[in-house]
């Protein structure tokens, strides 16, 4: 049960004087109490390093690690009282489970007995589904009963945090997705706040309360989920985040009374003003389909631009397929239903409702215009409601 | 037809008539009749001298005793004081190589300045000639000159130059501690490797899991390393065991046998003595500890290997 505060958190490796590599620079994140924070971003922009300062494991160059209040940076990572589960497992090889899970409670003046903990070990073997496993060495478990151990080792403390350090990334596909949720049902079971690191974006929008998705060290966005994907604060949140990736293309916007027009290479169309929430003085902009909201003209109506596409991959993904095709506008990806008629070197005119036009400002790459969710889009052809 | 295909059926033509069982050791033939004419042979031909009196100054006089050899190392003078001594040896010489190393390998494996270049010195105890550092030590303890000598004055431990090497009551002690520094490196060297071989990850995950700097050594080093720490340990007393270098270009094992162990006694007796007999007895007694020491060597290692 904590409230953690990361205040202008900055870490350089190495001489800071001299030519220190920075991780981390001026990170403010804050996590309110039971929330489940997950920081997304490439390899290298300095989440796993974040979260090893929240953990203790390094220390910040510069600003405060808080937890409740009280700055934490002098704290060694053994009386932080923070548990983490390792990419890796990181399982004692010479411990049985039962001793892997008991190793941390012996190390608490907690005044336990053998018996007491013992009882603590089989409670959470038991929540687990690991019972049968205590007496086992953890080179004779699977990759999902080696999770499963370091995640009983995490919460068999009550610890005041929880970190995780791209838990799923050893695991096969299909475990992840079974181990993600049991994550998900454990955290919110237990309240217990959390920190949580990968780079898998996906896995970020289905586990997260709040993103934090990092660039280079350096925030780009803290949001829920669903800020992140529909307002996000730059060209980079947008491309990371969301798959396939968005589609962009270049536009000249100007401006008319009630509306902004853009112009593209082979469609022009209006986006109302009362879509738009922040005064657009570009005259050129980057306009942003996401895959997800193309639609096939011919399936679907809306006040947005219409153009020709020639069909180049038709890849099924069960009741809907991701098409990559070729247009005047450049290389347009789009996921799309009633594509069993569809052939490469196939025409296909390809819509999208302006509620869900991204655009960007060509030179600081910042939002312009973010996907507006449809209930906000009141009158007017609303891109759910004519569905063919 | 390929030459692989030519070669197999050959080897089946000649092979036609050797049973199925027997084979199968064609193949390791050639090493098993090295190992045998090497290994095998000799051990057998010091077993089988050992139950004759046999000198080499008169080798076909040799005559039966069966095991008369054997009681006499019973009943020989000098064999306490020998076997006395190389229990003091194996016993000092090992342990302090072990404390020694075992510190040397842990503060290389530490992210101090220079330890690669420090990591190289520090085995040249180990690569140097034998003799050569025998030889160096030997200078170094020497009675007028030596730098031992001058050094305990200058530190006040003694008044004067002592004789060490050749005095009954010290000489034991300079080549253990020449064997000491020969064997320390390589315990740090093995200590070393073995901390590195150690995931960095564990001694994080017991930094969250709350344990101190010695709870982290006390349950994942000790325990990550112990056999690769009996291995050393078996390593120490095999080198120690079977030393001889050390003891005889320092001190020939005297005064008297003041400084002699069991590899010096086979010495003496086999080519000053010339009793090829009694020398074959005493190697059959050294033969049957080592054995004993690589029993559980091998033993050790294969565990080492189980747990990779």
């Amino acid at each position: 049960m904590t409230h953690l505060e990361l205040d202008s958190v900055k870490k350089v490796f190495g001489d800071p004087e001299k030519e220190g590599v920075v991780a981390v620079n001026d990170l403010d994140i804050d996590v309110p109490d039971g929330d489940f924070l997950v920081l997304l971003g490439p390899s290298g922009c300095g989440k796993t390093t974040t979260l090893r300062m929240i953990g203790g494991l390094e220390d910040p160059t510069e600003g405060e690690v808080r937890f409740d209040g009280t700055v934490v940076n002098d704290v060694k990572a053994r009386n932080r009282d923070v548990a983490m589960v390792f990419q890796d497992f990181a399982l004692y090889p010479h411990m049985t489970v039962r001793e892997n899970l008991g190793f941390g409670l012996r190390r608490e003046n907690n005044d336990m007995t053998d018996a007491e903990i013992n009882e603590r070990v089989t409670e959470v073997a038991e929540m687990l589904e690991i019972e049968e496993l205590l007496n086992n060495k953890p080179a004779q478990l699977s990759g999902g009963q080696k999770q499963r151990v370091a995640l009983g080792r995490a919460i068999i403390r009550e610890p005041r945090l929880f970190l995780f350090d791209e838990p799923l990334a050893n695991l096969d596909a299909k475990l992840r997705k079974t181990m993600r949720t049991e994550i998900d049902e454990l955290q919110s079971e237990v309240g217990i706040t959390s920190a949580y690191v990968t780079h898998n974006q996906e896995e970020a929008m289905t586990i997260a309360d709040k993103i934090a998705i990092l660039d280079d060290g350096e925030l780009q966005q803290l949001g829920t989920p669903d800020q992140v994907f529909n307002e996000p604060a730059n060209l980079f949140v947008a491309q990371f985040v969301g798959s396939p990736d968005m589609n962009l293309f270049e536009g000249a916007l100007s401006e008319r009374t009630d509306s902004y027009r853009i112009e593209m290479d082979v469609a022009s169309f209006d986006i109302p003003k009362r879509l738009v929430d922040t005064e657009i003085d570009t005259q050129d902009v980057l306009v942003g389909f996401r895959p997800q909201d193309l639609y096939q003209a011919r399936t679907r109506a809306t006040d947005g631009p219409d153009f020709e596409t020639q069909v180049r991959v038709v890849e099924p993904v069960g009741t809907e397929a991701i098409v990559h095709g070729t247009s005047a506008l450049g290389d347009v990806t789009a996921k799309v239903g009633r594509f069993h008629d569809l052939e490469p070197d196939d025409q296909m005119e390809l819509t999208i409702a302006p509620e869900h036009i991204y655009l960007f400002d060509p030179t600081t790459e910042s939002l312009l215009k973010g996907r507006l969710v449809t209930e906000r889009a009141e009158g007017g052809a609303s891109a759910d409601s004519v569905e063919a | 037809m390929s030459y692989v295909d030519q070669a197999q059926s050959s080897y089946r033509n000649v092979t036609r008539y050797i049973p199925e069982s027997l084979r199968v050791y064609l193949p390791i033939l050639p090493v098993m009749a090295l190992v045998g004419l090497f290994i095998l042979y000799p051990i057998a031909q010091a077993i089988y001298s050992s139950f004759f009196t046999k000198s080499l100054l008169r080798p076909s006089e040799a005559e039966f005793v069966g095991l008369a050899n054997y009681v006499e190392i019973w009943t020989d003078p000098d064999i306490h004081q020998v076997l006395w001594n190389t229990f003091v040896w194996v016993t000092v010489g090992s342990l302090a190589a072990i404390v020694l190393g075992f510190l040397m390998g842990w503060l290389l494996n530490e992210k101090l300045p220079y330890t690669s270049v420090a990591s190289a010195i520090v085995l040249i105890p180990w690569v140097l000639p034998r003799v050569v550092g025998a030889s160096i030590w030997q200078f170094m303890f020497g009675g007028s000159q030596g730098i031992v000598n001058e050094l305990l004055v200058q530190l006040g431990v003694i008044d004067e130059y002592i004789v060490m090497l050749g005095a009954t009551e010290y000489s034991l002690w300079p080549p253990i501690i020449g064997m000491i520094w020969r064997l320390a490196p390589l315990f740090a060297l093995l200590t070393l490797t073995s901390l590195q071989g150690i995931d960095e990850h564990l001694y994080e995950a017991a930094r969250m899991d709350g344990a101190t700097p010695w709870e982290q050594f006390r349950y994942i080093t000790i325990p990550m390393m112990k056999y690769n720490l009996a291995i050393g340990f078996l390593l120490m007393l095999i080198y120690n065991v079977r030393n001889f270098s050390m003891v005889w270009v320092m001190t020939k094992g005297g005064p008297g046998v003041s400084s002699s162990t069991l590899p010096v006694m086979i010495y003496r007796a086999a080519f000053i003595d010339f009793e090829v007999g009694f020398a074959s007895a005493l190697s059959v007694l050294l033969f049957v500890v080592l054995l004993v020491f690589s029993y559980y060597y091998i033993k050790f290692y294969d565990k080492v290997r189980g747990e990779m």
